[in-house]
Protein backbone atom coordinates (compact mmCIF):
# COMPACT_ATOMS: atom_id res chain seq x y z
CA UNK A 1 0.00 0.00 0.00
CA UNK A 2 1.50 3.23 -1.39
CA UNK A 3 2.13 6.16 1.88
CA UNK A 4 1.21 9.55 1.72
CA UNK A 5 2.83 11.80 4.10
CA UNK A 6 3.07 9.35 6.65
CA UNK A 7 -0.14 8.04 6.55
CA UNK A 8 -1.92 5.52 4.66
CA UNK A 9 -4.92 5.41 2.95
CA UNK A 10 -7.12 3.61 5.60
CA UNK A 11 -5.91 6.18 7.83
CA UNK A 12 -7.08 9.23 5.69
CA UNK A 13 -10.50 7.44 5.80
CA UNK A 14 -10.17 6.98 1.92
CA UNK A 15 -11.27 4.08 -0.09
CA UNK A 16 -8.03 1.57 -0.78
CA UNK A 17 -8.18 0.33 -4.18
CA UNK A 18 -6.48 -2.74 -4.29
CA UNK A 19 -4.93 -4.32 -7.35
CA UNK A 20 -6.08 -7.87 -7.97
CA UNK A 21 -3.30 -10.03 -9.41
CA UNK A 22 -3.93 -11.84 -12.98
CA UNK A 23 -4.20 -15.03 -12.90
CA UNK A 24 -0.34 -16.25 -13.51
CA UNK A 25 -1.72 -19.11 -16.10
CA UNK A 26 -3.63 -16.32 -18.42
CA UNK A 27 -0.63 -13.64 -18.14
CA UNK A 28 2.00 -16.36 -19.13
CA UNK A 29 -0.41 -17.42 -21.48
CA UNK A 30 0.10 -14.39 -22.77
CA UNK A 31 3.08 -13.65 -22.73
CA UNK A 32 5.20 -16.23 -23.29
CA UNK A 33 6.17 -15.68 -27.12
CA UNK A 34 6.42 -12.25 -26.77
CA UNK A 35 9.43 -12.78 -24.01
CA UNK A 36 11.28 -15.48 -26.19
CA UNK A 37 11.02 -13.30 -28.85
CA UNK A 38 12.27 -10.29 -26.79
CA UNK A 39 15.06 -12.38 -25.03
CA UNK A 40 16.11 -13.22 -29.00
CA UNK A 41 16.10 -10.29 -29.91
CA UNK A 42 18.62 -8.96 -27.27
CA UNK A 43 20.34 -12.63 -27.37
CA UNK A 44 20.30 -13.84 -30.62
CA UNK A 45 20.24 -17.63 -29.75
CA UNK A 46 16.95 -19.18 -29.31
CA UNK A 47 17.81 -22.00 -26.76
CA UNK A 48 19.58 -19.35 -24.95
CA UNK A 49 15.72 -17.21 -25.70
CA UNK A 50 13.62 -19.95 -24.40
CA UNK A 51 15.71 -20.89 -21.43
CA UNK A 52 16.13 -17.34 -19.98
CA UNK A 53 12.05 -16.58 -20.66
CA UNK A 54 11.71 -20.34 -19.02
CA UNK A 55 13.64 -19.76 -15.78
CA UNK A 56 12.15 -16.01 -16.01
CA UNK A 57 8.30 -17.59 -15.82
CA UNK A 58 9.13 -19.97 -13.29
CA UNK A 59 10.69 -17.52 -10.91
CA UNK A 60 7.50 -15.48 -11.57
CA UNK A 61 5.46 -18.48 -10.69
CA UNK A 62 7.04 -18.45 -7.85
CA UNK A 63 6.42 -14.89 -6.60
CA UNK A 64 3.63 -14.06 -7.94
CA UNK A 65 2.00 -13.37 -5.09
CA UNK A 66 3.98 -10.25 -5.10
CA UNK A 67 4.86 -9.63 -9.12
CA UNK A 68 1.33 -10.51 -10.33
CA UNK A 69 -0.27 -7.26 -8.48
CA UNK A 70 2.96 -4.91 -10.32
CA UNK A 71 1.41 -2.38 -12.49
CA UNK A 72 3.85 -4.18 -15.27
CA UNK A 73 4.63 -7.72 -14.18
CA UNK A 74 5.40 -8.31 -18.06
CA UNK A 75 8.58 -5.71 -17.73
CA UNK A 76 9.65 -7.76 -14.44
CA UNK A 77 9.68 -11.04 -16.27
CA UNK A 78 11.65 -9.15 -18.80
CA UNK A 79 13.97 -7.74 -16.40
CA UNK A 80 14.60 -11.08 -15.18
CA UNK A 81 15.23 -12.25 -18.83
CA UNK A 82 17.36 -9.24 -19.48
CA UNK A 83 19.40 -10.38 -16.19
CA UNK A 84 19.55 -14.33 -16.83
CA UNK A 85 20.71 -13.00 -21.27
CA UNK A 86 23.62 -11.72 -19.55
CA UNK A 87 24.72 -13.99 -17.14
CA UNK A 88 28.47 -15.01 -18.04
CA UNK A 89 27.43 -18.53 -17.09
CA UNK A 90 24.57 -18.75 -18.64
CA UNK A 91 26.44 -17.16 -21.81
CA UNK A 92 28.73 -19.91 -21.45
CA UNK A 93 26.38 -22.67 -21.28
CA UNK A 94 24.42 -21.67 -24.17
CA UNK A 95 27.59 -21.38 -26.37
CA UNK A 96 28.54 -24.68 -25.48
CA UNK A 97 25.24 -25.90 -26.51
CA UNK A 98 24.84 -23.84 -29.68
CA UNK A 99 28.11 -25.11 -30.61
CA UNK A 100 27.24 -29.03 -29.84
CA UNK A 101 23.91 -28.29 -31.67
CA UNK A 102 26.12 -26.75 -34.59
CA UNK A 103 28.48 -29.77 -34.80
CA UNK A 104 25.48 -31.71 -35.32
CA UNK A 105 24.33 -30.01 -37.80
CA UNK A 106 25.77 -29.89 -41.48
CA UNK A 107 27.09 -26.54 -40.69
CA UNK A 108 26.67 -22.86 -40.02
CA UNK A 109 24.27 -20.90 -41.49
CA UNK A 110 21.39 -18.36 -41.60
CA UNK A 111 19.06 -19.00 -38.62
CA UNK A 112 16.21 -20.99 -40.89
CA UNK A 113 13.63 -19.72 -38.53
CA UNK A 114 13.59 -16.56 -39.43
CA UNK A 115 13.05 -14.95 -43.02
CA UNK A 116 16.40 -12.98 -44.20
CA UNK A 117 15.20 -9.29 -43.99
CA UNK A 118 14.29 -10.30 -40.55
CA UNK A 119 17.30 -11.69 -39.04
CA UNK A 120 19.20 -8.80 -40.91
CA UNK A 121 17.54 -6.65 -39.16
CA UNK A 122 17.71 -8.54 -35.53
CA UNK A 123 21.54 -9.06 -36.22
CA UNK A 124 21.30 -4.88 -36.90
CA UNK A 125 20.01 -4.49 -33.58
CA UNK A 126 22.31 -6.60 -31.91
CA UNK A 127 24.70 -4.10 -32.69
CA UNK A 128 23.13 -1.11 -30.92
CA UNK A 129 24.95 0.05 -27.52
CA UNK A 130 23.10 -1.56 -24.97
CA UNK A 131 20.39 0.87 -23.93
CA UNK A 132 19.31 1.48 -27.97
CA UNK A 133 19.58 -2.39 -28.17
CA UNK A 134 16.87 -2.64 -25.18
CA UNK A 135 14.73 0.49 -25.96
CA UNK A 136 14.43 -0.47 -30.17
CA UNK A 137 13.26 -4.26 -28.86
CA UNK A 138 11.01 -3.17 -26.59
CA UNK A 139 9.70 -0.87 -29.03
CA UNK A 140 9.46 -2.68 -31.92
CA UNK A 141 8.47 -6.77 -30.36
CA UNK A 142 6.51 -5.22 -27.43
CA UNK A 143 5.34 -2.23 -29.07
CA UNK A 144 5.77 -0.35 -26.04
CA UNK A 145 5.23 3.09 -25.69
CA UNK A 146 8.13 5.53 -24.35
CA UNK A 147 6.81 5.83 -21.11
CA UNK A 148 6.83 2.25 -20.47
CA UNK A 149 9.95 2.18 -22.28
CA UNK A 150 11.33 4.83 -19.85
CA UNK A 151 10.46 3.41 -16.49
CA UNK A 152 11.54 0.04 -17.58
CA UNK A 153 14.97 1.70 -18.42
CA UNK A 154 15.28 3.83 -15.52
CA UNK A 155 15.29 7.39 -17.53
CA UNK A 156 13.22 9.91 -18.63
CA UNK A 157 10.93 9.55 -21.83
CA UNK A 158 13.24 12.29 -23.52
CA UNK A 159 15.84 9.73 -23.16
CA UNK A 160 13.99 6.79 -24.63
CA UNK A 161 13.32 8.76 -27.36
CA UNK A 162 17.06 9.90 -27.71
CA UNK A 163 18.20 5.85 -27.66
CA UNK A 164 15.17 5.02 -30.21
CA UNK A 165 16.45 8.22 -32.79
CA UNK A 166 20.19 6.96 -32.60
CA UNK A 167 19.20 3.60 -32.67
CA UNK A 168 16.94 4.20 -36.42
CA UNK A 169 19.58 6.24 -37.35
CA UNK A 170 22.56 3.42 -36.57
CA UNK A 171 19.73 0.36 -38.40
CA UNK A 172 19.49 2.76 -41.26
CA UNK A 173 23.49 3.17 -41.95
CA UNK A 174 23.48 -0.39 -41.24
CA UNK A 175 20.84 -1.99 -43.37
CA UNK A 176 21.28 0.41 -46.09
CA UNK A 177 17.88 1.80 -45.60
CA UNK A 178 16.40 6.05 -45.32
CA UNK A 179 17.37 7.29 -42.25
CA UNK A 180 14.91 7.93 -39.01
CA UNK A 181 13.46 11.05 -38.53
CA UNK A 182 9.82 10.15 -36.88
CA UNK A 183 10.02 9.79 -32.54
CA UNK A 184 8.70 6.96 -30.95
CA UNK A 185 5.17 7.25 -30.49
CA UNK A 186 3.74 7.77 -27.21
CA UNK B 1 6.43 6.18 -40.64
CA UNK B 2 9.95 5.51 -42.52
CA UNK B 3 11.08 2.77 -44.25
CA UNK B 4 13.25 1.69 -40.75
CA UNK B 5 10.05 1.45 -39.09
CA UNK B 6 8.08 -0.56 -41.57
CA UNK B 7 11.19 -3.00 -41.75
CA UNK B 8 10.88 -2.86 -37.95
CA UNK B 9 7.38 -3.89 -37.56
CA UNK B 10 7.45 -6.42 -40.25
CA UNK B 11 10.85 -8.05 -38.47
CA UNK B 12 8.90 -7.87 -34.80
CA UNK B 13 6.15 -9.65 -36.88
CA UNK B 14 8.11 -12.60 -38.48
CA UNK B 15 10.06 -12.99 -34.53
CA UNK B 16 7.08 -13.45 -33.31
CA UNK B 17 5.82 -16.18 -35.42
CA UNK B 18 9.14 -17.74 -35.43
CA UNK B 19 9.06 -17.87 -31.69
CA UNK B 20 5.47 -19.31 -31.86
CA UNK B 21 6.39 -22.37 -34.27
CA UNK B 22 8.87 -23.18 -31.86
CA UNK B 23 5.86 -25.17 -30.23
CA UNK B 24 3.16 -24.29 -28.10
CA UNK B 25 3.49 -23.03 -24.63
CA UNK B 26 4.92 -24.96 -22.42
CA UNK B 27 2.92 -26.09 -19.27
CA UNK B 28 4.52 -24.85 -15.76
CA UNK B 29 5.42 -29.18 -15.07
CA UNK B 30 7.33 -28.98 -18.36
CA UNK B 31 9.63 -26.08 -17.27
CA UNK B 32 9.62 -27.62 -14.07
CA UNK B 33 11.24 -30.74 -16.35
CA UNK B 34 13.27 -28.68 -18.10
CA UNK B 35 14.83 -26.87 -15.71
CA UNK B 36 15.89 -29.69 -13.93
CA UNK B 37 17.35 -31.05 -16.73
CA UNK B 38 19.45 -27.67 -17.34
CA UNK B 39 20.33 -28.13 -13.42
CA UNK B 40 21.51 -31.55 -14.23
CA UNK B 41 23.23 -30.54 -17.55
CA UNK B 42 25.34 -27.88 -15.25
CA UNK B 43 26.09 -30.44 -12.88
CA UNK B 44 27.47 -32.43 -15.48
CA UNK B 45 29.94 -29.46 -16.35
CA UNK B 46 30.80 -28.35 -12.85
CA UNK B 47 31.81 -32.40 -12.41
CA UNK B 48 33.76 -31.93 -15.78
CA UNK B 49 35.29 -29.22 -14.45
CA UNK B 50 36.68 -30.88 -11.09
CA UNK B 51 37.82 -33.80 -12.50
CA UNK B 52 39.97 -31.14 -14.91
CA UNK B 53 40.90 -29.35 -12.52
CA UNK B 54 42.24 -32.59 -9.95
CA UNK B 55 43.83 -33.63 -12.93
CA UNK B 56 45.70 -30.20 -13.29
CA UNK B 57 46.78 -30.06 -9.76
CA UNK B 58 48.12 -33.78 -9.79
CA UNK B 59 50.12 -32.75 -12.42
CA UNK B 60 51.25 -29.53 -10.77
CA UNK B 61 51.87 -30.94 -6.99
CA UNK B 62 55.73 -32.17 -7.96
CA UNK B 63 56.39 -27.93 -8.94
CA UNK B 64 54.90 -26.70 -5.42
CA UNK B 65 57.19 -29.26 -3.82
CA UNK B 66 60.02 -28.01 -5.30
CA UNK B 67 62.55 -26.39 -3.06
CA UNK B 68 61.17 -22.68 -2.76
CA UNK B 69 62.91 -19.75 -1.61
CA UNK B 70 62.00 -18.52 2.19
CA UNK B 71 62.45 -14.84 2.96
CA UNK B 72 64.27 -14.07 5.65
CA UNK B 73 63.15 -13.18 9.61
CA UNK B 74 62.23 -15.72 12.30
CA UNK B 75 58.44 -14.99 12.00
CA UNK B 76 58.41 -16.55 8.56
CA UNK B 77 60.10 -19.66 10.53
CA UNK B 78 57.41 -20.17 12.97
CA UNK B 79 54.97 -20.41 9.92
CA UNK B 80 51.91 -22.44 11.63
CA UNK B 81 49.75 -24.49 8.86
CA UNK B 82 46.39 -25.79 8.45
CA UNK B 83 46.90 -28.33 10.83
CA UNK B 84 48.12 -25.90 13.61
CA UNK B 85 46.29 -23.00 13.51
CA UNK B 86 46.54 -20.99 16.31
CA UNK B 87 43.10 -19.22 15.45
CA UNK B 88 42.97 -15.20 16.63
CA UNK B 89 41.84 -14.78 20.56
CA UNK B 90 38.95 -13.77 20.72
CA UNK B 91 37.60 -13.43 17.07
CA UNK B 92 35.21 -15.57 14.89
CA UNK B 93 36.10 -18.96 14.74
CA UNK B 94 35.93 -18.38 10.84
CA UNK B 95 39.18 -16.18 11.29
CA UNK B 96 42.23 -18.17 11.16
CA UNK B 97 45.67 -16.92 11.39
CA UNK B 98 47.11 -18.40 8.32
CA UNK B 99 50.47 -17.41 8.02
CA UNK B 100 53.22 -15.03 9.67
CA UNK B 101 53.75 -12.41 6.81
CA UNK B 102 55.98 -9.91 8.18
CA UNK B 103 54.62 -6.48 8.49
CA UNK B 104 52.31 -5.83 5.45
CA UNK B 105 52.18 -2.05 3.68
CA UNK B 106 48.36 -1.86 4.99
CA UNK B 107 46.96 -1.00 1.91
CA UNK B 108 43.97 -1.85 0.36
CA UNK B 109 45.98 -3.46 -2.97
CA UNK B 110 48.48 -5.21 -0.38
CA UNK B 111 47.10 -9.01 -1.24
CA UNK B 112 45.76 -10.87 -3.87
CA UNK B 113 44.41 -13.93 -4.71
CA UNK B 114 44.36 -15.82 -8.05
CA UNK B 115 45.18 -19.66 -10.11
CA UNK B 116 48.89 -18.69 -8.77
CA UNK B 117 48.44 -18.67 -5.06
CA UNK B 118 48.41 -15.72 -2.63
CA UNK B 119 50.40 -12.75 -3.29
CA UNK B 120 51.55 -10.15 -0.22
CA UNK B 121 53.60 -7.27 -0.25
CA UNK B 122 55.74 -7.75 2.92
CA UNK B 123 56.81 -3.76 3.80
CA UNK B 124 60.86 -3.46 4.09
CA UNK B 125 61.73 -2.81 7.85
CA UNK B 126 65.43 -1.95 8.84
CA UNK B 127 67.12 -1.75 5.69
CA UNK B 128 65.49 -4.73 3.81
CA UNK B 129 63.78 -4.87 0.72
CA UNK B 130 60.37 -5.09 0.34
CA UNK B 131 59.32 -8.50 -0.74
CA UNK B 132 56.26 -10.00 -2.47
CA UNK B 133 55.16 -13.23 -1.02
CA UNK B 134 53.58 -16.27 -2.30
CA UNK B 135 51.53 -18.03 -0.18
CA UNK B 136 50.27 -21.53 -1.25
CA UNK B 137 46.30 -21.84 -0.25
CA UNK B 138 46.82 -25.74 0.61
CA UNK B 139 49.46 -25.03 3.26
CA UNK B 140 49.49 -21.88 4.26
CA UNK B 141 53.00 -21.65 4.01
CA UNK B 142 55.16 -18.76 2.55
CA UNK B 143 56.61 -20.92 -0.75
CA UNK B 144 58.48 -17.69 -2.40
CA UNK B 145 59.78 -14.28 -1.30
CA UNK B 146 61.34 -11.61 -4.20
CA UNK B 147 62.57 -9.22 -3.53
CA UNK B 148 60.84 -5.81 -4.86
CA UNK B 149 63.07 -3.45 -4.00
CA UNK B 150 61.03 -0.45 -1.55
CA UNK B 151 57.90 1.67 -2.33
CA UNK B 152 55.98 -1.76 -3.71
CA UNK B 153 52.46 -0.39 -3.12
CA UNK B 154 49.98 -2.62 -4.95
CA UNK B 155 49.82 -6.23 -5.99
CA UNK B 156 47.39 -7.98 -8.49
CA UNK B 157 47.04 -11.54 -10.01
CA UNK B 158 46.42 -12.15 -13.74
CA UNK B 159 44.39 -15.46 -15.25
CA UNK B 160 47.77 -16.73 -15.99
CA UNK B 161 48.95 -17.01 -12.18
CA UNK B 162 51.48 -14.20 -12.87
CA UNK B 163 52.06 -10.91 -10.72
CA UNK B 164 52.37 -7.56 -11.18
CA UNK B 165 53.78 -4.61 -8.95
CA UNK B 166 53.97 -1.47 -8.76
CA UNK B 167 56.60 0.31 -7.10
CA UNK B 168 56.55 4.45 -6.04
CA UNK B 169 59.46 5.99 -5.32
CA UNK B 170 59.72 9.19 -3.22
CA UNK B 171 60.16 11.38 -6.05
CA UNK B 172 58.54 11.09 -9.13
CA UNK B 173 60.28 9.72 -12.36
CA UNK B 174 61.08 5.62 -11.54
CA UNK B 175 58.00 4.30 -10.65
CA UNK B 176 57.83 0.73 -12.45
CA UNK B 177 55.63 -1.92 -13.02
CA UNK B 178 57.03 -5.55 -12.16
CA UNK B 179 55.89 -8.60 -13.54
CA UNK B 180 56.82 -12.14 -11.72
CA UNK B 181 56.48 -14.81 -12.81
CA UNK B 182 54.95 -17.66 -10.19
CA UNK B 183 56.67 -20.68 -11.23
CA UNK B 184 60.24 -19.53 -11.59
CA UNK B 185 59.70 -16.72 -8.14
CA UNK B 186 61.34 -14.01 -9.97
CA UNK B 187 61.23 -10.46 -11.27
CA UNK B 188 61.03 -11.43 -15.29
CA UNK B 189 60.27 -7.70 -16.76
CA UNK B 190 59.87 -4.41 -14.99
CA UNK B 191 58.56 -1.41 -17.20
CA UNK B 192 59.45 2.27 -16.72
CA UNK B 193 55.82 3.86 -16.12
CA UNK B 194 54.87 7.64 -16.35
CA UNK B 195 55.64 9.76 -13.31
CA UNK B 196 53.21 9.83 -10.75
CA UNK B 197 52.98 13.46 -9.02
CA UNK B 198 54.92 13.27 -5.47
CA UNK B 199 53.19 11.78 -2.34
CA UNK B 200 50.66 10.32 -5.17
CA UNK B 201 49.55 6.43 -4.83
CA UNK B 202 48.23 4.05 -6.54
CA UNK B 203 44.32 3.62 -6.04
CA UNK B 204 43.55 0.53 -7.87
CA UNK B 205 45.06 -2.12 -10.41
CA UNK B 206 43.67 -4.69 -12.57
CA UNK B 207 45.22 -7.58 -14.53
CA UNK B 208 42.43 -7.97 -17.54
CA UNK B 209 41.66 -7.57 -20.93
CA UNK B 210 45.26 -8.24 -22.28
CA UNK B 211 46.90 -5.44 -19.96
CA UNK B 212 47.00 -3.78 -16.62
CA UNK B 213 45.57 -0.79 -15.92
CA UNK B 214 46.24 1.60 -12.96
CA UNK B 215 44.42 4.41 -11.29
CA UNK B 216 46.69 7.13 -9.71
CA UNK B 217 45.55 9.13 -7.12
CA UNK B 218 45.29 12.36 -9.93
CA UNK B 219 42.66 9.95 -11.14
CA UNK B 220 44.40 9.32 -14.11
CA UNK B 221 44.22 5.49 -15.52
CA UNK B 222 47.17 4.08 -17.66
CA UNK B 223 46.66 0.86 -19.75
CA UNK B 224 49.79 -1.30 -20.25
CA UNK B 225 49.74 -3.86 -22.99
CA UNK B 226 50.85 -7.04 -21.03
CA UNK B 227 52.94 -8.43 -24.66
CA UNK B 228 54.59 -5.38 -25.53
CA UNK B 229 54.73 -3.41 -22.57
CA UNK B 230 53.83 -0.59 -24.42
CA UNK B 231 52.17 2.31 -21.94
CA UNK B 232 49.44 4.70 -22.68
CA UNK B 233 46.96 6.64 -20.77
CA UNK B 234 43.40 5.77 -21.43
CA UNK B 235 41.93 8.63 -19.15
CA UNK B 236 43.73 11.59 -18.20
CA UNK B 237 44.35 13.08 -14.78
CA UNK B 238 41.20 14.60 -13.50
CA UNK B 239 41.21 16.30 -9.87
CA UNK B 240 37.77 15.72 -10.01
CA UNK B 241 37.66 12.37 -10.69
CA UNK B 242 38.97 10.14 -8.06
CA UNK B 243 39.39 6.36 -8.80
CA UNK B 244 38.17 4.46 -6.38
CA UNK B 245 37.90 0.88 -7.91
CA UNK B 246 38.53 -1.43 -11.38
CA UNK B 247 37.20 -4.56 -12.42
CA UNK B 248 36.36 -6.24 -15.70
CA UNK B 249 33.33 -7.94 -16.50
CA UNK B 250 30.46 -8.28 -19.22
CA UNK B 251 33.34 -7.69 -21.85
CA UNK B 252 34.06 -4.40 -20.61
CA UNK B 253 36.69 -2.64 -18.25
CA UNK B 254 34.72 -0.51 -15.19
CA UNK B 255 35.81 2.30 -13.15
CA UNK B 256 34.44 3.42 -10.27
CA UNK B 257 34.98 6.77 -9.15
CA UNK B 258 33.80 8.79 -6.23
CA UNK B 259 31.25 10.33 -8.15
CA UNK B 260 29.87 7.09 -10.79
CA UNK B 261 30.52 3.93 -12.44
CA UNK B 262 31.79 3.53 -16.49
CA UNK B 263 32.63 1.09 -19.00
CA UNK B 264 36.10 1.27 -20.89
CA UNK B 265 36.69 -0.91 -23.84
CA UNK B 266 39.66 -2.84 -23.23
CA UNK B 267 41.65 -2.93 -26.31
CA UNK B 268 41.89 1.31 -26.04
CA UNK B 269 40.57 2.03 -22.89
CA UNK B 270 37.79 4.20 -24.62
CA UNK B 271 34.34 5.00 -22.93
CA UNK B 272 31.94 3.49 -24.01
CA UNK B 273 28.93 3.57 -21.34
CA UNK B 274 28.34 6.21 -18.08
CA UNK B 275 26.18 4.39 -15.65
CA UNK B 276 23.39 6.72 -15.69
CA UNK B 277 20.98 4.72 -13.22
CA UNK B 278 19.77 6.51 -10.48
CA UNK B 279 19.80 3.62 -8.26
CA UNK B 280 23.70 3.93 -8.30
CA UNK B 281 23.37 6.96 -6.09
CA UNK B 282 22.90 4.36 -3.12
CA UNK B 283 26.45 3.57 -3.55
CA UNK B 284 27.80 7.24 -4.22
CA UNK B 285 30.86 8.02 -2.89
CA UNK B 286 31.53 5.03 -3.63
CA UNK B 287 34.36 3.77 -1.88
CA UNK B 288 35.50 0.44 -3.88
CA UNK B 289 34.51 -1.89 -6.76
CA UNK B 290 34.81 -5.88 -7.76
CA UNK B 291 33.59 -8.30 -10.08
CA UNK B 292 32.15 -11.63 -9.18
CA UNK B 293 29.22 -13.64 -9.33
CA UNK B 294 28.57 -12.62 -12.84
CA UNK B 295 27.86 -8.74 -11.86
CA UNK B 296 30.05 -5.67 -10.64
CA UNK B 297 29.62 -4.37 -6.56
CA UNK B 298 29.88 -1.04 -5.93
CA UNK B 299 30.36 -0.50 -1.98
CA UNK B 300 30.02 2.88 -0.58
CA UNK B 301 27.25 5.57 0.51
CA UNK B 302 28.09 5.24 3.56
CA UNK B 303 30.22 7.67 5.79
CA UNK B 304 28.52 7.09 9.02
CA UNK B 305 27.52 3.52 10.43
CA UNK B 306 26.04 2.38 7.21
CA UNK B 307 27.39 1.46 3.41
CA UNK B 308 25.45 0.16 0.59
CA UNK B 309 26.24 -2.44 -1.89
CA UNK B 310 24.57 -2.71 -4.84
CA UNK B 311 24.91 -5.14 -7.86
CA UNK B 312 25.08 -4.03 -11.12
CA UNK B 313 24.65 -5.72 -14.37
CA UNK B 314 27.88 -5.57 -16.31
CA UNK B 315 26.33 -5.45 -19.76
CA UNK B 316 23.28 -2.96 -19.30
CA UNK B 317 24.46 -0.86 -16.45
CA UNK B 318 21.61 -1.30 -14.19
CA UNK B 319 21.38 -1.72 -10.17
CA UNK B 320 19.49 -4.72 -9.72
CA UNK B 321 20.16 -4.96 -6.26
CA UNK B 322 21.04 -3.47 -3.08
CA UNK B 323 21.99 -4.43 -0.21
CA UNK B 324 22.49 -2.07 3.16
CA UNK B 325 25.73 -3.04 5.75
CA UNK B 326 24.72 -1.64 9.05
CA UNK B 327 27.20 -2.08 11.90
CA UNK B 328 27.50 0.13 14.79
CA UNK B 329 31.27 1.32 15.48
CA UNK B 330 31.92 1.28 11.87
CA UNK B 331 31.71 5.73 11.79
CA UNK B 332 35.37 6.76 11.06
CA UNK B 333 36.55 3.96 9.25
CA UNK B 334 38.56 3.38 6.29
CA UNK B 335 36.29 3.26 3.35
CA UNK B 336 35.63 0.22 2.09
CA UNK B 337 37.59 -2.41 0.20
CA UNK B 338 35.43 -4.57 -1.89
CA UNK B 339 36.30 -8.04 -3.54
CA UNK B 340 34.56 -11.22 -4.75
CA UNK B 341 34.92 -14.35 -6.45
CA UNK B 342 32.25 -16.42 -8.38
CA UNK B 343 29.80 -17.17 -4.64
CA UNK B 344 31.30 -14.75 -2.44
CA UNK B 345 31.53 -10.91 -2.20
CA UNK B 346 33.09 -9.26 0.89
CA UNK B 347 33.32 -5.73 2.06
CA UNK B 348 36.27 -4.79 4.44
CA UNK B 349 35.38 -1.62 6.47
CA UNK B 350 38.33 -1.17 9.04
CA UNK B 351 38.09 -3.80 11.59
CA UNK B 352 34.58 -4.94 10.00
CA UNK B 353 34.66 -7.69 7.19
CA UNK B 354 31.08 -8.48 5.70
CA UNK B 355 30.10 -11.52 3.73
CA UNK B 356 27.49 -11.42 1.38
CA UNK B 357 26.13 -13.95 -0.51
CA UNK B 358 26.69 -13.92 -4.51
CA UNK B 359 23.43 -13.32 -5.68
CA UNK B 360 23.90 -9.87 -3.27
CA UNK B 361 20.22 -11.15 -1.42
CA UNK B 362 21.64 -10.99 1.92
CA UNK B 363 24.99 -10.51 4.53
CA UNK B 364 25.59 -14.00 4.88
CA UNK B 365 28.25 -13.09 7.95
CA UNK B 366 30.16 -10.16 9.50
CA UNK B 367 33.48 -10.67 11.49
CA UNK B 368 35.60 -8.81 13.77
CA UNK B 369 39.51 -8.28 12.17
CA UNK B 370 42.37 -7.44 14.77
CA UNK B 371 43.92 -4.47 12.58
CA UNK B 372 41.68 -1.06 10.80
CA UNK B 373 43.97 -1.30 7.73
CA UNK B 374 44.66 -3.71 5.07
CA UNK B 375 43.51 -5.21 1.92
CA UNK B 376 41.21 -8.48 1.82
CA UNK B 377 41.21 -10.40 -1.57
CA UNK B 378 38.90 -13.66 -2.51
CA UNK B 379 39.97 -16.61 -4.09
CA UNK B 380 41.72 -19.98 -3.76
CA UNK B 381 38.75 -21.23 -1.89
CA UNK B 382 39.36 -18.47 0.83
CA UNK B 383 39.15 -14.88 1.95
CA UNK B 384 42.52 -13.44 2.49
CA UNK B 385 42.70 -10.20 4.76
CA UNK B 386 46.19 -8.39 5.87
CA UNK B 387 46.67 -7.53 9.54
CA UNK B 388 49.59 -4.90 9.24
CA UNK B 389 50.35 -4.35 12.80
CA UNK B 390 50.37 -8.08 13.33
CA UNK B 391 52.46 -8.86 10.63
CA UNK B 392 49.88 -11.68 9.69
CA UNK B 393 47.92 -12.91 7.06
CA UNK B 394 44.41 -13.85 7.65
CA UNK B 395 42.08 -16.95 6.00
CA UNK B 396 39.01 -16.76 6.28
CA UNK B 397 36.09 -19.27 5.68
CA UNK B 398 33.90 -17.40 3.19
CA UNK B 399 30.77 -19.86 4.70
CA UNK B 400 28.18 -21.89 1.92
Amino acid sequence: MRRAKGRTAAERDEPTVVRLPERFEEFYEREYHRVVSFAYALGGSWWAAEDAAQEAFLRAHREWERVGRYEQPGAWVRRVVANLAVSAFRRRLAEGRALVRLAARAGPGPDPRLQPEAADFWRAVRALPVRQRHAVALFYVEDWPTAEIARYLGCSEATVRGHLHRGRQALARRLGGPGASGEGSG
Amino acid sequence: MNGIDRRGRRSALALLQAAERLGPVPGLGELRRRRRRRSLVRGGVAAAAVVVAAALVGQAMPALRSPVTRPPGPDISTTPTTRAWPGVPGLDPRVRDAVATGPACGCPGDVAAGSGGVWVLRDARGGERDRLLRVDPGTDEVVAGIPVRESASYVRSGDDGTAWVVRLEPSPGDEELLQVDPAGGSIVRAIPLPAIETGGRVEAMLVAGGAVWIADSAGRLLRVDTTSGQVRTALPSGRDRRIVGLAAAGGGIWVASRTGLQRLRPRDGRVTLQVSDPALQRAIPADGLAAGAGALWVAGGGGEASDRLVRVDPVSGWVVASLELRRPGLEGQRPAVVAADERTVVVRRGTGLFLVAGDGSRVRGYLELPGRDGGVAVGAGAVWATDPDRGRLLRIDPGG
